[in-house]
C-alpha cells in the first residue's frame, strides 16, 4: 500500500514538475515574436514602442548616447528607450548571453570582431531592405559602408570612423629635442632608433613606449605594410616566419631600450585606457586610434600629439570603430533601424556625438559639425584626412572568431616577451592554434 | 469460511482508505512545503545539470540549435587542446598551494583566538571581514592595485631597500598572488577551528602538561589529533572551493587569465569557452569533467582520512 500510494505520488510529483517546466518555457518563449515588422517596412510611430539599446563605453559615451536617444523621443514621443552598457571588456560575453536568451537588445554596438560571427549566426539583421529608404547612407564614404557588409549583406551600420596612431607625449619629448615630425617616421628602423634616444634620455623614466607584440591592431597594421592581412578568408592571412620577425622586431626594441620590458606593457594589454602606460606615465608613447586622443587626454595633465604609425601608411585604413546593429529577433526591427539612421544622419543628433565614438562616418554630418570643433578636434579630422588619403585598401571583416586570435597573441607575446619562449617558438604556436581555432570556429 | 472472508474483505476498505487519507494528507502537505526547494532542485539545478550532459555532446554555439558530435568534445580536449592541459596544471598548482596554505593560516589564528581574553571577540570579528569581503570584486581590485608594479607592496618593499616587481603582470607571480589572496580569506575554516578548539577538554591538556609535555608537544600529540575531525572537514570544503576558485583570476587579470596564461584556471578557461568563444558544448563536456575530477580528488581526499583523522569515540568502541 505504501509502495503504491508513494509511487502514484512520486507520478503526481513529477507530472507537476514537468507542467512546470512547460510553463516555464511557455512564459520564456513569451516574449521572443519573431519580428512582426517586415524588413523594409516603415518604423512604427503610431503605437508606444519601446526599444532596448546596448553599448561599451565609458561615462562620456553613456551621456552622450543618452541625450541622442531623448531627442528621439522628442521627436517620436511613442518610441522610448532602455539602455544598458558597460566596458569593452566582458560585453561581448554579456550580449552572447542575452542573444542565447532570446531578450538580446534591440540596437546593439558592435566593432567588426564580432561581425562576421554574429551575420553568420543570425544574431543581427540583414538591413539592406532598408536602404534607401529608413536608412539613409549616400553621405557615407562607401569603403566605410562596406566595413558592415558580410558577404555582400549590409548587417552593420559604422557608428564613426577612426584610424591606428601613434600618440606622443609632447611635455616629455619636446624639452629632449626629441618631438617627432608630423609625418612620423620613415621606417620601423627609424621608429625603433628615436626611441632609444628618448629611452637613453629620460633614463628609463618614462620609456619611449611600452612592448606592444601583444596588440592585434598595430600587428595587422605592420602586416598590410607588407602587402599582407590578418585574415586570408578563414585561414590567418600570416606565416609563422612574419610572426617571428613581428615578436622579433619587439625583441630588438626592448634591447634597445626603446619599448619597455614586459611587465610595465601586460597590465595594458587588455586595452583599458585607464591603464594606458601614457596616462601612468611609465612610457612617453603609444600606439592608439586617433578618435581616442580626446579620452587618453582627460587622463593626463600632459600635452599630447598625434603622429602616423611608423613606415609607409598602407597599413592604415579607415576603420569603423563602432558599429549599430539591429537584433535580428527584436519585435521592431524597422523602428531600430530608423533609430541606427537617426544616430549616423542627423546633423543634430551628430552635434552631440561629436568624434567621441570617432570622426562621424557622414560626410554631410561632419561638415555641418567640423566648423564648432575645438582645436584639438580639428587636429584629429586633419589628421585623420591626411591618413586615410593613404590608407591602403579596407580589409575584408575579420574572420569568424577573432577574439580568440586576439587572446592567443596576446598569451604567445607575453610567453616570448618575459623569455619564456623564443620568438619563434612562440611564433610557431600562436599560428598552429590560430590556424585550429580558426578553423573550428568555422565548422 | 465464506462470512469470515467476507467481513475481512470489508473492514480492510473501510479501515485502508482512513490511514490512506491521512497519510495522503500529511504527504501533500509535505510537498507543498518541499515545494520551493523540489522547483529549485529540478528547475535550477537538476534539467539544467542534464541538459548540460546533453549539450556536452552537442556543438552548441549559444545562438542556433545543438548539433549532436557524439564524443567529440570530450577527445578534443584530452588530445587537440594544450590551453586545456594548461589551465588543469595551472588549477592543480593553485589548489594544491592555497589550499594548505589557507588552512595553516586558519588553524595558526584560532590556536591565538582560541582562549578566552580581553577583546577576543573583536579580534575574532575582525579577523573574519577578509572572508566576508572575499568573494568580491572590489577586494580582487584592491589586490590588483597593490601587487601592481606601481602598487603599495612595492612602495613598502621600497622603504625597505627591496627591488619589488610587477607582481601581477609577471607570469612567474601572478598565480602566487592569487594564492595570497585566497590564504587571507581564512576567516571561515577559522570560525570551525575555533568551535573544534572549543570542544577539546581542558583536562587533556593538563595532564599532559602534567606528563611534562611542553607547548609543541601538547599541540602535536593532543591538539592535532582531536582536532583532526575539524580539519579533514575543512580540508574537504576548501579543496572543493579552491578547484572553482574564479572570481579573483577573472578581474585581476582582466578576464582572460593572463599574463601568457599563468592565472587560466579551469572554471576561467571553461567560461571563456562558453560564453566568449561561442563553444557552449565544450563548455559543458569541460564542466563534466571537471565534475567527475572534483569527484574523484573529494573521494581520495575522504579515502585518506582513515589514515589521519582520530574520532575521539573510537576508544569506547
Amino acid at each position: 500500500m505504501a509502495i503504491i500510494g508513494s509511487a502514484r505520488s512520486l507520478r503526481a510529483l513529477l507530472a507537476g514538475a514537468a507542467a512546470l517546466t512547460v510553463l516555464a518555457t511557455a512564459a520564456c518563449g513569451g516574449g521572443s515574436r519573431s519580428s512582426d515588422q517586415q524588413a523594409g517596412g516603415p518604423p512604427e510611430r503610431e503605437q508606444p514602442v519601446q526599444l532596448a539599446v546596448t553599448w561599451w563605453g565609458g561615462p562620456a559615451r553613456a551621456e552622450l548616447t543618452q541625450k541622442v536617444l531623448d531627442l528621439y523621443t522628442q521627436k517620436h514621443p511613442n518610441v522610448t528607450f532602455t539602455t544598458q552598457w558597460q566596458g569593452y571588456s566582458g560585453y561581448y560575453d554579456k550580449v552572447n548571453t542575452t542573444a542565447a536568451g532570446r531578450n538580446a537588445a534591440d540596437i546593439i554596438q558592435i566593432d567588426n570582431r564580432v561581425l562576421r560571427e554574429y551575420a553568420n549566426k543570425g544574431l543581427i539583421a540583414p538591413l539592406d531592405a532598408w536602404v534607401g529608404n529608413t536608412l539613409q547612407v549616400d553621405g557615407i564614404d562607401p569603403k566605410l559602408m562596406d566595413t558592415g557588409k558580410v558577404d555582400g549583406k549590409l548587417y552593420a551600420v559604422p557608428l564613426a570612423a577612426n584610424t591606428g596612431a601613434f600618440v606622443v607625449d609632447k611635455t616629455v619629448v619636446e624639452p629632449l629635442g626629441l618631438l617627432p615630425p608630423e609625418t612620423g617616421w620613415a621606417s620601423w628602423d627609424e621608429f625603433g632608433s628615436w626611441a632609444a634616444k628618448v629611452t637613453q634620455a629620460t633614463g628609463q623614466a618614462p620609456w619611449a613606449f611600452r612592448d606592444e607584440s601583444a596588440s592585434m591592431s598595430v600587428f595587422e597594421f605592420w602586416l598590410r605594410q607588407q602587402g599582407k592581412e590578418l585574415y586570408d578568408g578563414q585561414k590567418p592571412g600570416f606565416t609563422t616566419e612574419d610572426v617571428t620577425k613581428w615578436f622579433e622586431m619587439w625583441a630588438g626594441f626592448r634591447a634597445s631600450g626603446g619599448a619597455s620590458p614586459a611587465e610595465v606593457a601586460q597590465p595594458a594589454n587588455g586595452g583599458d585606457i585607464s591603464k594606458n602606460t601614457v596616462l601612468t606615465k611609465q612610457t612617453a608613447g603609444t600606439f592608439s586610434y586617433d578618435n581616442q586622443l580626446t579620452e587618453i587626454a582627460k587622463g593626463t595633465d600632459h600635452q599630447l600629439v598625434l603622429v602616423p604609425m611608423p613606415g609607409s601608411q598602407t597599413g592604415a585604413y579607415a576603420r569603423p570603430s563602432q558599429f549599430f546593429t539591429a537584433y535580428a529577433k527584436g519585435d521592431n526591427a524597422a523602428t531600430a533601424v530608423d533609430v541606427i539612421n537617426f544616430f549616423v544622419s542627423d546633423p543634430e543628433a551628430g552635434a552631440i556625438l561629436g568624434t567621441e565614438r570617432g570622426l562621424p562616418p557622414n560626410k554631410q554630418v561632419r561638415d555641418a559639425i567640423s566648423p564648432k570643433f575645438d582645436d584639438q578636434l580639428k587636429g584629429v579630422l586633419a589628421f585623420d584626412e591626411r591618413v586615410t588619403a593613404q590608407a591602403g585598401p579596407t580589409p575584408p571583416v575579420p574572420a569568424q572568431g577573432d577574439s580568440q586570435m586576439t587572446r592567443l597573441l596576446q598569451a604567445s607575446a607575453e610567453n616570448v616577451g618575459f623569455g619564456r619562449q623564443s620568438p619563434a617558438d612562440g611564433a610557431a604556436e600562436f599560428v598552429a592554434q590560430a590556424t585550429a581555432e580558426l578553423e573550428r570556429a568555422a565548422s | 469460511m465464506v462470512t469470515a472472508v467476507s467481513e475481512t474483505s470489508t473492514a480492510r476498505p473501510e479501515s485502508a482508505p482512513r490511514g490512506w487519507r491521512v497519510r495522503r494528507k500529511e504527504a501533500v502537505a509535505g510537498y507543498v512545503f518541499l515545494g520551493p526547494w523540489l522547483l529549485g532542485l529540478f528547475g535550477i539545478t537538476l534539467l539544467p545539470m542534464l541538459y548540460s550532459l546533453y549539450l556536452s555532446f552537442t556543438d552548441y554555439d549559444l545562438l542556433q540549435d545543438p548539433e549532436w558530435v557524439g564524443l567529440e568534445n570530450y577527445e578534443r580536449m584530452f588530445t587537440g587542446d594544450p590551453q586545456f592541459w594548461s589551465s588543469v596544471k595551472v588549477t592543480l598548482l593553485f589548489a594544491v598551494t592555497s589550499v594548505p596554505l589557507k588552512l595553516a593560516v586558519a588553524l595558526g589564528v584560532a590556536l591565538l583566538l582560541y582562549r578566552s581574553r580581553r577583546g577576543v571577540g573583536l579580534y575574532r570579528s575582525l579577523y573574519y571581514v577578509p572572508s566576508l569581503l572575499g568573494g568580491s570584486v572590489a577586494i580582487a581590485i584592491v589586490w590588483q592595485t597593490l601587487f601592481g608594479g606601481q602598487g603599495a607592496i612595492n612602495a613598502v618593499l621600497a622603504f625597505f631597500g627591496v627591488e619589488g616587481r610587477a607582481w601581477i603582470a609577471d607570469p612567474a607571480t601572478a598565480l602566487g598572488t592569487l594564492v595570497l589572496l585566497a590564504a587571507w580569506q581564512f576567516g571561515a575554516p577559522m570560525v570551525i577551528f575555533l568551535a573544534g578548539l572549543k570542544q577539546i577538554p581542558a583536562e587533556m591538556f593538563e595532564a599532559a602538561a602534567l606528563d611534562g609535555a611542553g607547548r609543541f608537544t601538547q599541540f602535536w600529540h593532543v591538539t592535532l589529533p582531536l582536532l583532526s575531525p575539524v580539519l579533514f572537514f575543512n580540508l574537504v570544503l576548501e579543496t572543493i572551493a579552491g578547484f572553482q576558485s574564479f572570481t579573483a583570476a577573472f578581474v585581476i587579470s582582466g578576464g582572460i587569465g593572463g599574463p601568457a596564461d599563468s592565472t587560466l584556471l579551469y572554471t576561467l578557461y571553461l567560461y571563456l569557452r562558453g560564453f566568449g568563444d561561442f563553444q557552449m558544448g565544450y563548455a559543458s563536456a569541460m564542466a563534466w569533467v571537471f565534475l567527475v575530477a572534483l569527484g574523484i580528488i573529494t573521494a581520495i581526499v575522504f579515502r585518506s582520512g582513515s589514515l589521519w583523522v582520530h574520532y575521539a569515540d573510537e576508544g569506547d568502541r
